[in-house]
């Protein structure tokens, strides 16, 4: 654990990754003490105008603080992100396990359930699922948690495979282990690399999905805030105001670029085929 | 006394595709308290699947006939979870990878505490406790640092030497060891058969010793069956099997085998392969292979006759002796 730990604080990407992550979940936690303004409060007196001492970043055609409106998104876009792919890899790494580990029939169905899953486009399945359920913040964490749960099956399942025949599985059977506990205390904790660096990657996934949904409409709804609507509303307004437009997609693109290069440099930490040296 | 094991006309049978396999056939043994019987081998002649029949390992495509008693119980008899609170505390087994019989996540004290917390039902403390005495009692210096340490810290020998404690944990009554020193250096081996010695003369553990180590075998165990395709071909006290090996197959494992104070001469192989499973001579399993193959050979299976008090063999030259 203790060259994990060095190698982590060696990785000159991971430090700044981690920093600007914690920047923004700083910020999205501390949001009702940073933020200047109530994001939903409007000025009528202040309406599309530019950064100055009062506004930060300037105002959207409300009049309402685009830097507040940004902070409370970033709040939006995480707890959307983490709770989706929490709830994703939860219930793909119960599938993948299970499918691994007894193989055969269970293995196919809980397969090819998964290959339905995979074979629609994210974004189509997920503007299902909300379709059905109604848009909605917990309906949207609910959507792109399903839709994610197959590639998660798919890495642990992988992982169990190359795991399950391994000598200290049986050594575990022969000492009078049962099934759950060679399935949650053996090999569980041998597929924790993988579903990592999974877990990392699909975060800024579902960040995505989530403003792609919020900029259709059906994800977080008005007046509450997120980078998708505040997207959205701003396209009509882009020769007006151009920075309504710009600064929420600074924020996402510094976010997902963020979650991106984190998660490749744990993969080049935890997978020594990746590593160099 | 009864024996502690007890194993009667035993048949493994694999179903697969279509076609059935009876990877052990007919296999019959005993072993008593405090006893080590020594079962040999090349590789693929049923072994290890003997030993995985008794600890009933094999999963649902295997289906056993015959009957395993272990202590008086009939080990087919009973259910899983019966199953399951005799494995490592009654019946425990030593692996022949010390390297991948260790789980690489956890360290080594809670390995060897596992058996004792869910079979003593000792508990967390009792039990690390409990692990730093067993991983001392099977020679492992420090053994309060080591038991901290992850699997990938330890050598060969020493990882084995924490199997052997793993195994020892709940003083099972057999202990099934499946090539226990085949993957160790031969210095490392002699001190795990020590140790294994020490365990049984402490304990009277019964040791149930799979091996294809002859030298092994002469080290270590009181009475040998050999095995060749699935079934026993001679069952011998280890003096005889030494000294008079009767079954031709047996004659051809001593002779593959080097001696230090022979002269040099050229080591002799046993012709050709074992069959495989499921294209089994008619007759004697080793006729294909055998310089004293007769025509009976090729036609019809030997029985295992009783060659003198303390040996059997399965060869049709032994036929009038046997039934005299």
């Amino acid at each position: 654990m203790s060259t994990f730990r060095r190698r982590f604080r060696e990785n000159k990407t991971v430090v700044v990754c981690l920093a600007v992550l914690a920047v923004l979940a700083a910020a999205a936690a501390l949001a009702p003490v940073i933020a200047p303004h109530d994001p939903t409060q409007m000025f009528p007196d202040h309406r599309m105008e530019g950064s100055s001492g009062q506004f930060w970043l300037g105002t959207d055609q409300f009049g309402r603080d685009l830097f507040s409106r940004i902070i409370y998104g970033a709040r939006v876009s995480l707890t959307v992100g983490l709770s989706s792919v929490l709830l994703s890899a939860a219930f793909g790494t119960l599938f993948g396990l299970i499918a691994g580990y007894f193989g055969r029939w269970m293995d196919s169905l809980i397969m090819r359930v998964m290959d339905v899953l995979f074979a629609f486009p994210e974004i189509l399945l997920a503007l299902a699922i909300v379709a059905a359920l109604g848009p909605g913040t917990s309906n949207t964490i609910l959507a792109i948690g399903i839709v994610n749960i197959p590639v998660f099956t798919r890495t642990v399942r992988s992982a169990v495979l190359s795991v399950k025949n391994l000598e200290f599985v049986e050594s575990a059977r022969a000492i009078g282990a049962g099934t759950p506990r060679i399935l949650f205390l053996e090999i569980f904790p041998n597929v924790t690399a993988p579903l990592l660096v999974q877990a990392t990657l699909a975060i800024s996934g579902a960040i995505l999905t989530e403003s792609a949904l919020s900029f259709l409409g059906l994800g977080i709804q008005p007046p509450d805030p997120s980078w998708g609507g505040m997207i959205s509303e701003a396209r009509r307004y882009m020769e007006l105001a151009p920075g309504m437009i710009v600064w929420p997609c600074v924020a996402m693109t510094v976010t997902i670029l963020a979650f991106n290069m984190f998660g490749d440099a744990v993969r080049d930490i935890l997978d020594p085929k990746h590593r160099k040296r | 006394m009864a024996p502690m094991l007890e194993v009667e006309h035993l048949s493994t049978t694999f179903a697969e595709a279509g076609r059935t396999l009876t990877v052990v056939e007919d296999v019959s043994f005993s072993v008593e308290a405090g006893e080590t019987l020594g079962v040999v081998g090349e590789s693929g002649c049923g072994k290890s699947v003997t030993s995985l029949s008794i600890m009933r390992l094999l999963g649902s495509s295997a289906k056993l006939d015959g009957s395993i008693r272990f202590a008086g119980t009939d080990v087919l008899r009973l259910s899983e979870k019966e199953m399951q609170s005799i494995r490592g505390n009654r019946i425990a087994m030593i692996f022949q990878e010390p390297m991948t019989a260790l789980n690489p996540l956890h360290p080594i004290g809670r390995q060897i505490a596992e058996p004792l917390r869910r079979h003593l039902g000792l508990s967390r403390r009792e039990a690390a406790e409990r692990a730093v005495h067993l991983l001392k009692e099977v020679g492992i210096p420090r053994a309060e640092e080591i038991a901290a340490e992850y699997p990938h810290q330890l050598s060969g020998g020493m990882r084995q030497r924490v199997m052997i404690a793993m195994a020892m944990a709940c003083q099972p009554q057999l202990l099934i060891a499946d090539e226990p020193t085949t993957a160790l250096d031969v210095t490392i081996q002699a001190q795990i058969l020590e140790l294994m010695k020490k365990v049984r003369q402490e304990h009277g553990t019964a040791i149930l010793l799979i091996t294809h180590d002859l030298g092994v075998v002469a080290e270590m165990c009181h009475r040998v069956i050999v095995m060749y395709a699935g079934q026993i071909v001679e069952e011998a006290d280890v003096q005889s099997l030494f000294a008079d090996p009767r079954h031709p197959y047996t004659v051809g494992l001593l002779r593959s085998m080097p001696s230090i104070s022979g002269e040099q001469e050229r080591l002799q192989a046993i012709p050709g392969a074992v069959p495989l499973l499921h294209e089994m001579p008619a007759g004697c399993r080793f006729a294909p292979r055998c310089s004293k193959a007769m025509a009976i050979c090729r036609e019809q299976m030997p029985e295992l006759f009783v060659v003198s008090a303390t040996q059997k063999c399965r060869c049709w030259l032994y036929r009038e002796e046997g039934e005299a």
